[in-house]
């Protein structure tokens, strides 16, 4: 379970500062689906990188599966990130230098994965999303869809408790998009809690839970308690 | 990098070396001494050894020598007076006192009953004896027996040693100090500092510090050795900015480097890294390499020095490591610096662009600017340097040669003779030479009267010495006068024709007509043997007597060296029992700073060198910054039908304009540095064209290399992976 207590993220000192989240209070329970919902620049991106524990509050309690999070150095946030949660990005964000089969290996660099089951591990998840035939191509030579597969691949690679979304459709034909779709509710079926930051109203509406932001600060909840 | 640095701290501890050497060699001109000023009447200065250590510490001088007043003491016998000296070790030779036999007083000498007599005193008191035969020999002084060391050619006094001045009556008995400087230092910048000390220091207040040379002779041209020295510390200048400019470039790289990794990083980040694993993985990678390259390039350099013709030493080769390691850990700060700053999922948003840093924009495009600047000024400075020494090597003659008698030996010296001099030019007719003896002699004219040197020789001395002549032709039966000579003796008109009174202590008195006046001498340097100003060309049928030495001079444009031994042999066998001859060239001691600074000009070459090759990634570096910051913006203009050509001219036209205008600022600069120097020391300023072509030549080609090599790189980017942020 993830639990946000009046969260505030704030970016620079002074008159500089951005304020990203203003005291965000948020109980997410496992195996929960939920879209995060806001207009550019509400905070929406920050939430999610705060639940993933990529960047720290600026104050306010975190708690996840009983466990302050901001009581934890760099190194234990680091080695829970990489154990519990999956990322994928609007922009993909593979390395361009490495094929499909070694980006998805890639966090198994910081997992728990022996060594020796990574590229067997990496070859399942390519064929889980259907690009078991494209395993040695290089991100430049696979389509966009493709190129959301092997990130979603990627971020099953520690097998994550959580897997969190930034605008993974926002990118793709309507086609692609459906795809896509499917294989992350294809996680939550398995049991996976599922975040999703969408600016698609039609995605969020299948998600069973909805919070809406705006100016660093939700403004409606639906479907979480 | 490394190799270059070390190749150069190699050739420069051999450039250290052989400096001590060239200044052991020309004793007397790194030496400044001190004067009554010319306001003070009567000044009785109060030295103290703690005045002489701080006046030593602000000339940054290497060593200081003193010497008493004359202490009068009895002996040997009961009415012979003899005037003693107390001077510190090495004191006679730092005054470049000539020995006619034995040495120097030494350390070792200090407190101890030992002397150096004048040779005056040693044939007083050994009449019967040559001056070699007196060294060794007792004298009493006192009722204290002292061994005579050396003879030295002076007139007046004995000389003994101690450590520390001798103190009387409450004060130190210190008539004159004498500081020998440091390469260092420079003299004129030494003579003002010391004089600011002085005139805060009652005790010494009525002194002024001048360099050595104008001490014995007024009103000399100033030193030329400073020109070798401020241009062997605008060397090391060069050499330490180049290893700045290697720091930075290496800082640069590294925060250029980061930028790139940013998104890599980022990624990381996100899927699990910590900071500070990620710090390690990235300085095992970076340490691996560069400690390797650092090791290697420090042999290649050692190496490469060696070849050159440097001195290997282990504080060139540990400098050399420790600069590129310095430059290692230096350059590992930025990436460290951004990898824990880092905001991951920022970073991962960003879809285009890298963060500007201003010391990367900064010192790329001035590293550049002040690289040729120094190199513009330091070149400039060579450039003076070798045609001023080299105009005073003309002027005293290059090929002007004596036969000195080898003073290294114990024999007695022996001095030619007019029928040497005939003997040497029935055996080689072509070459000009003359002997040359000197006389102090007092002129008279009416009322007015000058004393004068004397220099008696034969019709060949105009031809050997390079005099010209202002008026009036050269007779076997008339005097030259030098030009302040004639404007004393005859103020209101032509001294031609006219008659002098001459006498001397060895010149009975007599009337001479003058039959020419001397130009001024293209220089006043006391090697050199044009009539001086103050000087008097009298032919030797017009002075009989001998004078108390003879010297014989000759021009060996058309000798080769052989020719000089086979002379010099051949006068040496005309005096079998003496010393034996042997050539030196009078110039030879400002042939030596032509030779260092030629030396220096090799060394310079390199460090010219390798500040251009810095220069150039300094540039590289910015070059690609810049295009880096731009990819998008040149995405967008190939979408909008830009072609690949329009895009690398663009990118090449930009790299070139920036290069020039650094180029040009940087030589701007310089220029205006070396006018400024040159004015304030009161040197000549000449435009050092070659060198000014050299920087916006080489500002050019490097603008030229650096801009294809990015434009090519920038033009060949496909525009929609720009676009969509995949590169």
């Amino acid at each position: 379970m993830i639990e946000l207590q009046e969260v505030v993220k704030r970016y620079g000192n002074g008159q500089a500062a951005v304020i990203a989240l203003a005291g965000v209070s948020v109980t997410i329970p496992a195996r929960s689906y939920v879209a995060v919902t806001g207009k550019s620049g509400s905070g929406k991106s920050t939430l999610l990188a705060v639940l993933g524990c990529v960047e720290a509050p600026t104050s306010g309690l975190y708690r996840f599966s009983g466990r302050s999070i901001g009581e934890l150095e760099d190194g234990a946030l680091s080695r829970l990130r990489a154990r519990h949660f999956g990322f994928v990005f609007q922009a993909f964000h593979l390395l361009p230098e490495l094929s499909a089969l070694e980006n998805v290996m890639l966090p198994m660099c910081y997992g728990e994965f022996p060594k020796m089951l990574w590229r067997e591990r990496a070859r399942q998840l390519l064929k889980q999303v259907g690009l078991a035939d494209r395993a040695h191509h290089h991100p430049n030579q696979l389509s966009g869809g493709e190129q959301q597969r092997v990130a979603i691949a990627r971020a099953l690679a520690n097998d994550p408790e959580v897997l969190l979304a930034d605008e993974p459709t926002g990118n793709l034909d309507s086609k692609t998009r459906e795809e896509i779709i499917t294989l992350l509710e294809a996680q939550r079926a398995q049991g996976k809690t599922l975040v999703i930051v969408t600016h698609d109203a039609e995605l969020a509406a299948r998600a069973e839970a909805r919070l809406k932001l705006s100016d660093g600060r939700i403004v409606t909840s639906e479907g979480l308690p | 990098m490394v190799g270059l640095i070390s190749a150069v701290l190699t050739i420069r501890a051999h450039s250290d070396a052989e400096w001590q050497a060239l200044v052991a060699a020309t004793a007397g001109e790194d030496v400044i001494t001190f004067r009554t000023k010319p306001s003070e009447q009567f000044f009785l200065p109060e030295w103290t050894p703690e005045h002489i250590e701080a006046v030593r510490a602000l000339a940054g001088a290497r060593e200081a020598f003193w010497r008493s007043g004359y202490h009068f003491a009895q002996g040997p016998g009961l009415t012979y007076v003899l005037p003693v000296v107390v001077a510190s070790p090495g004191f006679l030779t730092a005054r470049n006192t000539e020995f006619v036999a034995g040495r120097d007083l030494s350390e070792e000498d200090s407190g101890r009953r030992r002397l150096v007599l004048s040779e005056a005193h040693a044939q007083t008191i050994f009449p019967e004896l040559a001056p070699h035969e007196v060294v060794g020999r007792m004298v009493w002084v006192l009722e204290e027996q002292f061994e005579v060391v050396g003879i030295v050619a002076e007139a007046d006094a004995a000389y003994r040693a101690t450590i520390m001045p001798v103190e009387r009556f409450g004060f130190y008995d210190v008539q004159q100090v004498y500081l020998r400087l440091a390469e260092a230092g420079t003299l004129a910048e030494a003579v003002r500092r010391i004089n600011a000390y002085l005139a805060g220091t009652p005790p010494l207040s009525g002194l002024e510090a001048v360099p050595y040379r104008e001490f014995v002779r007024p009103g000399v041209v100033y030193e030329r050795l400073d020109y070798v020295r401020e241009i062997s510390g605008l060397f090391t200048w060069l050499v330490a900015f180049a290893v700045l400019l290697a720091v930075v470039n290496m800082v640069n790289q590294a925060l250029l480097a980061a930028a790139e990794k940013r998104r890599s990083w980022a990624l990381h980040r996100v899927l699990g890294a910590g900071r500070w694993k990620l710090v390690g993985l990235e300085l095992a990678q970076s340490v691996r390499l560069e400690g390797l390259a650092v090791v290697l390039g420090a042999l290649f350099g050692l190496l490469l020095g060696a070849y050159l013709g440097g001195l290997v030493t282990a504080q060139a080769a540990l400098l050399g490591v420790g600069v590129g390691l310095a430059s290692l850990a230096l350059g590992s700060l930025p990436l460290v610096w951004e990898v824990l700053k880092l905001y991951p999922y920022r970073a991962l948003r960003q879809s285009h662009g890298l963060a500007r840093h201003g010391i990367l924009n900064l010192t790329g495009a001035f590293g550049l600017s002040l690289a040729l600047a120094l190199v513009v000024l330091a070149g400039g400075f060579r450039d003076l340097g070798q045609a001023v020494i080299g105009a005073e090597v003309e002027a005293i003659g290059a090929d002007l040669v004596e036969l000195v008698p080898d003073r290294s030996t114990i024999l007695p010296v022996a001095r030619p003779t007019e029928r040497d001099l005939g003997a040497l030019r029935q055996a080689y007719p072509a070459v000009p030479m003359t002997i040359v003896e000197r006389h102090q002699a007092q002129l008279q004219r009416g009322e007015r009267t000058f004393s004068a040197d004397v220099l008696a020789a034969d019709e060949a001395f105009i031809a050997v010495s390079g005099t010209r002549l202002a008026s009036g032709s050269e007779r076997a039966d008339g005097l030259v006068l030098g030009h302040a000579v004639a404007a004393a003796l005859f103020p209101d008109g032509d001294a031609v024709g006219k008659v002098v009174t001459l006498s001397g202590p060895r010149i009975s008195r007599r009337e001479v007509s003058v039959t020419a006046v001397a130009a001024p001498p293209s220089t006043e340097r006391l090697e050199a043997l044009q009539l001086r100003p103050d000087a008097v060309y009298a032919p030797s049928a017009l002075i009989p007597a001998a004078a108390l030495s003879a010297r014989l001079y000759l021009r060996a444009a058309d000798l080769t060296g052989a020719d000089l031994e086979a002379l010099s042999a051949m006068l040496s066998a005309r005096h079998p029992n003496a010393a034996p001859f042997m050539a030196r060239h009078t110039a030879a001691t400002y042939q030596a700073y032509l030779d260092r600074l030629n030396e220096q000009s090799r060394q310079f070459n390199l460090a010219a060198t390798l500040t251009f090759a810095l220069a150039a990634v300094g540039l590289g570096t910015l070059a690609a910054a810049r295009a880096r910051a731009r990819l998008y913006v040149r995405g967008l203009e190939r979408a909008f039908g830009a072609t690949r050509a329009d895009i690398f001219r663009s990118e090449l036209i930009g790299v070139v304009k920036l290069a020039l205008l650094v180029g040009g600022l940087g030589s701007a600069v310089g220029l205006a540095a070396l006018w400024a120097w040159t004015r304030a020391a009161a040197y000549p300023f000449v435009i050092p064209h070659g060198w000014l072509a050299a920087a916006l030549g080489v500002a050019l080609g490097i603008g030229l290399a650096v801009g294809v090599a990015v434009a090519r790189r920038i033009a060949e980017q496909p525009p929609i992976a720009i676009l969509r942020g995949e590169l």
